[in-house]
């Protein structure tokens, strides 16, 4: 993956908190995610909503964001409830597409992936 | 130099290479065009490697998002549910769930039992060996004894119904109402030199392992030994057709040369919207409306099978989202025409394995269920598994206001047009669907499920797509006869469920297949001249 803002990265974690499931931040498991689509997803992203990405980076250099929610509020407060939906709409499904496809997360987490989970759990 | 066949067929899905097969193991030089490509197992990303991503780009069924070079732009702006279909070789088989139910016989006589749709000209027995043969190539899974199919036989063990289908059929049962293991072209266990499914890959997501009763799996080996002829990335600009026959068809390749193919017999099967956008495409001096089309019905009378949607929501672990994501159990409690109901005809319930956990997420988060933040993740954990889902799969009665049109609006980058969709729910199916929904919803209680949601027509579910060539005895009212031949050109066949006069309420491939190979006995059988002349 490009190398991305440090804000991205934060929203990332924000966005999914590291977990007793998994030993990586999500922003680790993000970037390590190697498939094209996502990082085409991700950049587009990043290109799309680059003044709203500086006006944040700019805010948490200020205030460190302390939630997601916090995060939320900000921009809800400072470019409006239709921007705000927008941007947030498409950081939904960045980050749902490039997590839930990364190897590391679908090993981790107590979801039946391998074969022989797969049989077991359509056994029980 | 323009080759010549006997036979072309121009598609290579679920008709087309069922009917490839049948034609070319009698004996004939048979040459299939398709304008997809193989799909082969190294395009598949292991689900493990996060291969779901694929369904948001080249394993989508919405060809508005998977945008190859070959697929044509379709609109269905002008309907409440969007066109889902895939083009290669298998056709819409390669990502279909594999549910695999018959018609009963009484689909088949929808207007002499109901007042509503048309009769088929031919009726179930005609079919019946067919239907047999089609199983016995694709390999059936599912339970004998069912009270709906009391004819059918020879099945592979039923598909695993895991602890969600069998909290689920305790529902049903407490209800007293039918159901029965769904009936599927998985293989339970090696069948016919394809091996036994290992669930790894849900079978709406093409099939790794050869296990899937796709027809790229079962028909097309059989075919190529016998010597079929397939030319794929190769797309039918138009028909050309002379004194009422058609003498060659112009055709495409993905490098943009154009060449033309010469038969005795040519044969349609390119669904219930490819075949009628190549007729309505071909129009000439002479048919100035399209080809085939004196009826004025090329097009119409598409039918979708509405479809609902409910999901219950259960407090212990059902390991729902892991097996066969399309095929559990079905119910036809409510198939048939009940005096007591608003509505005529009735629907399948569908017992359903729940998506993988990108679509889930996607899904939970557009609905508001789950949120991004501190507690997304064990949200998402408390309801991934934790979920049954069934979908309501209505009959959807014939309307010639219903159709599918040329889009000169929509064209392609040969300036070819796309295709658009004008589609409406009749009262009919509203009162079907709420009924359905509601009868969902007191399942999912009767379940153990502490909430519930429903919801309907379910809008990217347009796979089922029929009626838009009709088949019957009366010229003025249907494009092709009781074999399949169009009444309007000595040499053209249409084999695929854009020829079915009702749509049934359950998924329409084994039929469409059974179809398909029972018309081309007929081409052998009574239409054998045309191989002489």
């Amino acid at each position: 993956m490009n190398n991305l803002s440090t804000l991205i990265y934060l929203l990332f974690d924000l966005a999914i908190p590291k977990s007793k499931f998994l030993n990586n931040h999500t922003s680790e498991i993000i970037y390590s995610n190697e498939n094209d689509l996502c990082n085409q997803k991700i950049n587009d992203f990043c290109k799309n909503n680059n003044e709203i990405l500086e006006m944040l980076e700019k805010q948490n250099s200020k205030i460190i964001f302390s939630s997601f929610e916090d995060m939320k509020n900000f921009l809800k407060n400072n470019i409006g409830k239709k921007s705000s939906n927008k941007f947030l709409f498409e950081l939904n499904e960045v980050i749902i597409f490039s997590f839930f496809s990364s190897s590391i997360v679908l090993k981790g987490l107590p979801i039946p992936i391998t074969e022989n989970e797969i049989i077991e759990a359509l056994e029980k | 130099m323009t080759e010549k066949f006997d036979v072309v067929i121009v598609g290579a899905g679920a008709s087309g290479l069922s009917s490839s097969w049948y034609l070319v193991k009698s004996g004939l030089k048979v040459c299939c065009i398709e304008q997809g490509d193989y799909i082969s197992n190294t395009n598949f990303i292991p689900i493990e490697k996060g291969g779901e991503i694929q369904k948001y780009n080249q394993l989508s069924f919405d060809p508005n998002i998977r945008k190859n070079n070959y697929d044509y732009n379709i609109n269905s702006s002008n309907s409440p549910i969007s066109i889902a279909n895939f083009n290669g070789i298998g056709g819409s088989t390669v990502l279909f769930s594999a549910q695999y139910p018959r018609f009963h016989p009484q689909d088949f006589n929808c207007f002499s039992e109901d007042s509503v749709g048309f009769d088929w000209p031919i009726d179930y027995k005609d079919l019946k060996s067919f239907y047999d043969l089609n199983d016995s190539i694709t390999g059936v899974s599912g339970l004998e004894g069912d009270p709906f199919y009391p004819d059918i036989r020879n099945l592979l063990d039923p598909v695993p119904l895991g602890k969600m289908g069998r909290k689920i059929q305790h529902g049903f049962k407490k209800l007293g109402w039918h159901c029965w293991p769904a009936y599927a072209a998985i293989n339970t266990k090696e069948y016919d030199s394809r091996p036994k499914d290992n669930y790894l890959r849900p079978s709406n997501m093409g099939d790794k392992s050869g296990s899937k009763g796709s027809t790229d799996n079962t028909y097309l080996p059989k075919a190529l030994k016998e010597g079929l002829v397939i030319k794929c990335k190769t797309s039918v600009i138009k028909i050309i057709e002379d004194a009422k026959k058609i003498t060659k068809i112009l055709c495409r390749e993905e490098s943009g040369n154009k060449f033309y193919l010469k038969a005795n017999v040519f044969i349609l099967a390119a669904s219930g919207i490819g075949t009628p956008r190549i007729l309505l495409n071909s129009k000439n001096n002479d048919n100035k409306n399209g080809l085939s089309n004196s009826s004025g019905l090329v097009g119409k009378n598409l039918m979708l099978h509405p479809l609902g949607y409910v999901e219950g929501f259960f407090k212990e672990n059902l390991y729902s989202n892991v097996g066969p994501q399309g095929c559990c159990l079905i119910s036809q409690q409510f198939y048939k025409t009940n005096i007591e109901n608003n509505f005529k005809r009735g629907y399948t319930f569908q017992v359903l394995r729940g998506p993988l956990p990108i679509e889930s997420a996607l899904n939970l988060s557009a609905r508001k269920i789950i949120k991004l933040g501190d507690d997304f993740l064990n949200k998402f954990l408390s309801i991934y598994n934790h979920t049954a889902h069934i979908t309501v799969i209505t009959e959807d009665l014939p309307e010639e206001s219903n159709c599918i049109q040329l889009d000169n609006t929509n064209v392609n980058q040969y300036g070819e047009p796309g295709v658009s969709i004008n589609y409406k729910l009749s009262e009919n199916t509203k009162n079907m669907l709420t009924h359905g929904l509601s009868k969902g919803r007191l399942l999912m209680k009767e379940s153990g499920a502490y909430k519930s949601f429903a919801f309907g027509p379910v809008r990217s579910t347009g796979w089922h797509i029929m009626g838009t060539c009709k088949m019957g005895n009366d010229p003025q009212n249907s494009v092709v006869n009781k074999y399949g031949l169009s009444h309007d050109i000595s040499n053209l066949f249409i084999i695929d469920s854009s020829i079915f006069p009702t749509s049934a309420g359950v998924n329409p491939a084994s039929t469409i297949q059974a179809l398909s190979l029972y018309i081309s006995e007929k081409i052998i059988t009574r239409y054998k001249n045309l191989f002489y002349k």
